[in-house]
């Protein structure tokens, strides 16, 4: 059996041990700690980059597990900056896999040490991207211009007010009747589509039959080809990246938010979200609460073993600017937590990026197991984040973005060093920029590296 | 009753707000006068949200409460001018390459609650059209929003094309938003950064001179 993972690498999955059942969720992590450890997948070229492979990612598992690693462990905040480095840019990856292969490989031989390193995990492919007409995402040539360096995203209210109920009532059916023909191009046909409790049988053909559907599935076919050999470029780059001893951090955990955010962002949208927070705040709750026990029915539980376990989860609107303490101990916490709990109690290592600032919500979210959670810092005040969660979790971040790409390196580390001494102590710390930058020195990356490996030894 | 309604608005209650803004016409009052207490109302939420006891859900919704009762005033009013003093002209836009408007939609509201004279470019906002706009209006500030990184060059390039045409002296810049920070402002050569939506306003009447 395989699977995708986060960098879409396929993942060879495998089985877990006959007493699961009975392990407790620490003994299931430790499993989980182990897969990714011994990653039967990866071809190490040397026994030297698997040595280096293995001692990266036990920097990161004992940093998560709260324990002294040999020194801080980092994230670079690289994101797609190979491509400027390499004068390409974000719209160029998107159409030529070839050029995106060659850069990734000649960035990784050409910067050195990293502790975890990814393929362009986030650049889809272009002719998909074109052909899906999204109007929840713009991307650089399709709607924003040529040249901007990110994809976008872009809010609406594309569910009313009042689908609340019929959302609940079958989300699959809703989702690919009502919503993908309201937010993307290619699926305005999907409309047309028997309700799909009634897709069964000739009714399939029957459905077929309309010339709209026929020619939304015909593309899809066309495309498939396409995301071959987008995947094939991928998975070559990853796999590359690996056998050379560069661990990923993201490998196969599932994706997956706050039941706040799904709503707030691209179903309702900030408005309508705002809305239904004073009007019917009863039904958000059903509504958030149905989606928490949907993801961890059908995602969460009973996880297969994948390449790793840490699970990657973009948080937006719960940050101390959106919302009261109050309202987010009432809206957005208790299903949040819920997530938590379950992927930890499946040995899984939820690691939430908390966009903004946190500052007030420090207290609040000390409520979950210790070393359960895994907190990645965007601009949120790591000192204090070290005092209020220090005993509850790794925490993780967060060189500003604007010091990665306008300081000088002496200043990067000089960043890096005050970071180190207010939050290594201890262990439970991995050095991290706020958000990934596009442009810049290459020198600041290698200035956070330096940074870890002069101030971040933990002396034995 | 003003008081009370003035509260009600503030407090958003809307069901009562409704209810007695369609008493307040049906009695046959001066929409001018209902209008005036919304703004009032309006002032308290924007004290509110600038003293963290209202964040983004309530300004939202306070936003649309307005807007239903000025659709309710609106077709009794006998054509009179609303002419409303205003504290200074401020220009606002988020720069070329970002499309988010939540930040600056927040700053539009608390600036125009202070008295303000609000030009509202939206997102994306090419260089030359903040040229053209501080041109046209004369406005004396202009407030620059972007939420990610790629918006520091798109910052930069928007006050080197300000000095190009001439007029970066008599225009004072801030810059806020996502991953802005006093480093950014800097790197853009702008006057200031604002960290919320408040400063935008103690940055706007400082520059202005308004108290």
């Amino acid at each position: 059996m395989t699977m995708r993972g986060f960098d879409n690498q396929v993942i060879p999955v495998l089985d877990k041990p006959e007493n699961w059942a009975e392990m407790t969720w620490r003994e299931r992590r430790e499993e989980r700690f182990k897969r990714w450890l011994n990653p039967p997948e990866v071809k190490f070229v040397s026994p030297a980059a698997k040595r280096l492979f293995k001692e990266r990612v036990t920097r990161f598992t004992r940093a998560i597990k709260m324990e002294e690693p040999d020194r801080v462990p980092v994230m670079l905040p690289t994101g797609n900056y190979p491509a400027y480095w390499a004068g390409a840019d974000f719209h160029t990856l998107m159409y030529d896999y070839v050029t995106m292969r060659r850069i990734w490989i000649k960035y990784l031989e050409e910067f050195g040490d990293m502790d975890t390193f990814n393929g362009p995990a986030l650049v889809p492919s272009g002719r998909i991207a074109e052909a899906l007409d999204s109007r929840l995402q713009k991307l650089p040539g399709l709607g924003l211009p040529q040249d901007a360096t990110m994809n976008q995203f872009v809010e609406g209210e594309y569910m009313a007010a009042d689908e609340y109920d019929r959302l609940i009532a079958d989300p699959s059916d809703y989702h690919i009747r009502v919503m993908s023909p309201r937010t993307t191009g290619l699926f305005e046909s999907f409309a047309k589509l028997p309700p799909l409790r009634m897709l069964q049988g000739a009714f399939w053909v029957a459905a077929l039959a309309d010339p709209d559907l026929r020619q939304t599935f015909q593309i899809l076919m066309d495309l498939a080809d396409e995301h071959r050999r987008h995947q094939q470029a991928n998975m070559e780059i990853n796999a590359y990246i690996r056998s050379r001893g560069f661990p990923s951090l993201f490998g196969g955990g599932p994706m997956a938010g706050a039941p706040f955010d799904h709503f707030a962002d691209t179903l309702r949208g900030t408005r309508g979200i705002a809305m239904d927070m004073f009007r019917q705040p009863r039904k958000l709750h059903e509504a958030m609460e149905f989606w928490a026990d949907l993801m961890i029915s059908s995602t969460i539980k009973n996880f297969p073993m994948t390449a790793g376990p840490v699970c990657m989860m973009p948080l937006h609107k719960g940050d101390d600017t959106f919302m009261s303490d109050k309202q987010f101990e009432e809206f957005y916490w208790p299903t949040l937590r819920k997530i938590f709990m379950a992927m930890i109690e499946e040995g899984l290592v939820p690691m939430p990026f908390a966009e903004g600032k946190y500052n007030n919500r420090l207290k609040q979210i000390a409520d979950t197991p210790k070393s359960g959670v895994v907190w990645y810092f965007d601009q949120t005040d790591m000192a204090a984040a070290k005092k209020i969660l220090g005993n509850t979790s790794c925490i993780v971040g967060n060189v500003p973005t604007s010091v990665v790409k306008t300081a000088t390196p002496r200043q990067v580390r000089e960043y890096c060093r005050k970071l180190i001494a207010d939050c290594a102590p201890g262990g439970g710390y991995i050095l991290a920029g706020g958000a990934s930058i596009d442009k810049g020195k290459i020198e600041n990356l290698r200035a956070m590296m330096d940074a870890a490996k002069e101030y971040g030894v933990y002396k034995k | 009753m003003p008081e009370s309604y003035v509260n009600l608005l503030a407090d958003l209650k809307e069901d009562e707000v409704l209810k007695l803004t369609k008493k307040r016409i049906d009695s046959g009052e001066d929409p001018m006068k209902i209008l005036e207490d919304s703004r009032k109302g309006m002032e308290i939420v924007g004290k509110r949200f600038a003293d963290g006891e209202y964040f983004l859900p309530e300004l939202v919704f306070s936003g649309e409460l307005l807007k239903q009762v000025t659709a309710m005033v609106k077709p009794h009013m006998s054509g009179k001018a609303t002419q409303v003093k205003k504290a200074g002209k401020v220009v606002i836009g988020t720069v070329a390459g970002d499309i988010h408007d939540i930040g600056l939609n927040i700053v539009d509201f608390m600036l125009d609650v202070n008295g303000f004279d609000v030009t509202n470019l939206g997102v994306d906002v090419p260089a030359d059209k903040f040229v053209k706009a501080m041109k046209d209006t004369k406005a004396p500030v202009l407030g620059l929003s972007g939420f990610l990184t790629p918006a520091f060059d798109a910052m930069k390039e928007t006050v080197e094309a300000l000095e190009k045409a001439g007029i970066r002296k008599n225009v004072k810049i801030m810059i806020g938003g996502g991953q802005m920070d006093d480093e950014v402002r800097k790197y853009a050569k702008a006057d200031a950064f604002g960290k919320d939506a408040m400063a935008a306003v103690s940055l706007a009447k400082k520059w202005i001179g308004v108290n």
